[in-house]
């Protein structure tokens, strides 16, 4: 599905005083798309993201949805930096809680929630509780939980962003290898540059408060990626013009 | 070898009372108390086989064990419904909360004279005595569970397609369990404390009564099996709440 964000503004007011997290952001994210959005911290990206997940609403501007439904599920599902796993369910009733509220018949449930459990590489650890895992098994367990809900787009906000440098590498190439299986429309939300241009088909980068695009660059690396790719000269020449992009947003935010 | 380890486990938890014992029949021994105050463990552990074998021990206790778990029950049954109630509905929330406040720091004892003239003598002064103070602890967990819930995982439950419903029963109640049951555990120390003392004070049955007796006519032997007989059945009741907790939060962190 194609998102169209059309003119989003968005203020928040609080003890008398008014923040512009968001000006003018327009954005055309096609469908099918792994589009990234990266931008210092307090730059309103988040806010982006739930104004199009629907959890939030614009003060002004709106988000549009284009083309057919082809999911059986809701049009969106968010993955969250924190998880957001309910801690009194196994990883098995944590997949499935997505199709236990929408009803999904009991017998097409399970056979879901095995088969994403698969591939996210959490066989054996279906009766496992939250707790008893690691934040990259968390992050998985919270994936599997996303997808199985079948969403039309999958909306994440700064998913590996607890983990560790080793355990984020991993989990990058882990994310590309499902998301090649799915091609869902993708909008991921991220702090760093190399993971912006690891992961994405294209970069909005985003300016300091108030939150603007400033540019949006193609990432035209070849698929699949792999660590590899991040020792090419075309993913060095891409960061480069990714940071000076991105860096005097930096600079301001720093002083 | 789980047996043994558990069996281990016991020895050293039961190794710090053995010595208190040997200091305790030593003492006696060697002249260093008068037995009029304490007398040797081995007299009263002789007196506590007594009272046992008599059938004088189970009698009061039953009577002690009937009070508790009735005003127990209603205590915690409503202190849970009225909590809930408080805790899901927000203009209820602010009515109660002054009334709460006032109410929670009187030590309700000093409502005992109160109770008298209005139930009586016998079993209910002492049971409105236990649900009065047990209640509260109770209550005040309750709403505080409710009225914490997660935001997080309430947003990510509406965005994988819950209802309200389902909201406050997958995932409010859920969530609000250990918090109840913190709760749960102190009112049930607190109705141990409170039977007895008022037992002490108006009751001729009871161990609380017991007690009062064995005070007033000095005898000191039955003093101290009643106090080692109260002290076993606190242990007991705190370990059955512990297995209850187990099975009802099985998510719990064991550490």
């Amino acid at each position: 599905m194609e998102i169209l964000v059309d003119n989003v503004n968005k203020i928040f007011e609080s003890r008398g005083v008014r923040v512009c997290a968001l000006e003018d952001v327009s954005l055309t994210i096609k469908d099918g798309e792994f589009f990234t959005i990266l931008g210092p911290s307090g730059c309103g990206k988040s806010t982006l993201l739930h104004i199009i997940s629907g959890m939030e609403t614009p003060t002004s501007g709106k988000v549009e949805f284009k083309g057919d439904k082809k999911s059986s599920g809701p049009i969106n599902t968010m993955v969250w930096q924190g998880y957001a796993l309910f801690p009194w369910r196994t990883v098995k009733e944590n997949v499935v809680f997505g199709c236990e509220v929408r009803h999904v018949p009991k017998k097409e449930r399970y056979k879901r929630v095995e088969s994403f459990i698969d591939l996210v590489d959490l066989k054996g650890f279906e009766d496992h509780y939250p707790h008893e895992l690691s934040g990259g098994m968390k992050q998985r367990v919270a994936l599997a939980r996303s997808l199985c809900n079948d969403p039309e787009i999958l909306l994440m906000d700064e998913p590996l962003a607890a983990l560790d440098a080793q355990t984020r590498a991993l989990m990058q190439i882990e994310l590309l290898r499902i998301w090649s299986q799915f091609k869902k429309t993708v909008v991921y939300i991220t702090h760093s540059i190399d993971e912006a241009v690891l992961l994405g088909d294209r970069i909005a980068v985003m300016t300091t408060r108030p939150g603007r695009v400033k540019e949006i660059i193609t990432v035209d690396l070849p698929r699949p990626r792999s660590l590899e790719t991040m020792i090419t000269a075309k993913f060095h020449e891409l960061t480069d013009k990714t940071w000076h992009a991105i860096r005097n947003e930096l600079v301001i935010d720093s002083m | 070898m789980l047996n043994a380890n558990k069996l281990r486990k016991v020895m050293s938890s039961l190794f710090p009372f053995l010595v208190i014992i040997a200091i305790w029949e030593a003492s006696i021994d060697f002249g260093l108390i008068k037995p009029l105050f304490l007398p040797a463990f081995s007299v009263v552990l002789n007196h506590l086989w007594e009272i046992s074998i008599s059938g004088e021990l189970l009698n009061h206790f039953s009577k002690t064990i009937y009070r508790m778990i009735l005003g127990y029950s209603i205590g915690a049954s409503s202190a849970i419904l009225l909590g809930l109630l408080i805790g899901f509905f927000k203009p209820l929330r602010s009515f109660f909360a002054p009334l709460i406040a006032a109410l929670f720091p009187l030590p309700k004892i000093s409502l005992l004279s109160l109770f008298i003239v209005v139930f009586g003598i016998g079993d209910p002064p002492i049971v409105a005595s236990i649900v009065a103070t047990a209640s509260f602890p109770i209550l005040v967990n309750t709403i505080t569970a409710i009225s914490n819930a997660d935001e997080l995982l309430i947003k990510a439950a509406y965005n994988l397609g819950a209802n309200k419903r389902q909201v406050i029963l997958k995932v409010i109640l859920p969530g609000a369990l250990p918090i109840i049951f913190a709760g749960l555990k102190i009112g049930a120390a607190i109705s141990l404390i409170v039977v007895v003392a008022v037992e002490m004070y108006i009751s001729n049955n009871g161990i609380g009564y017991l007690l009062a007796w064995a005070t007033e006519f000095f005898k000191m032997p039955l003093l101290y099996a009643n106090l080692i007989a109260i002290g076993i059945f606190g242990i007991f009741i705190f370990k059955l709440l512990e297995t209850i907790e187990r099975l009802c939060i099985p998510w719990k962190n064991p550490d």
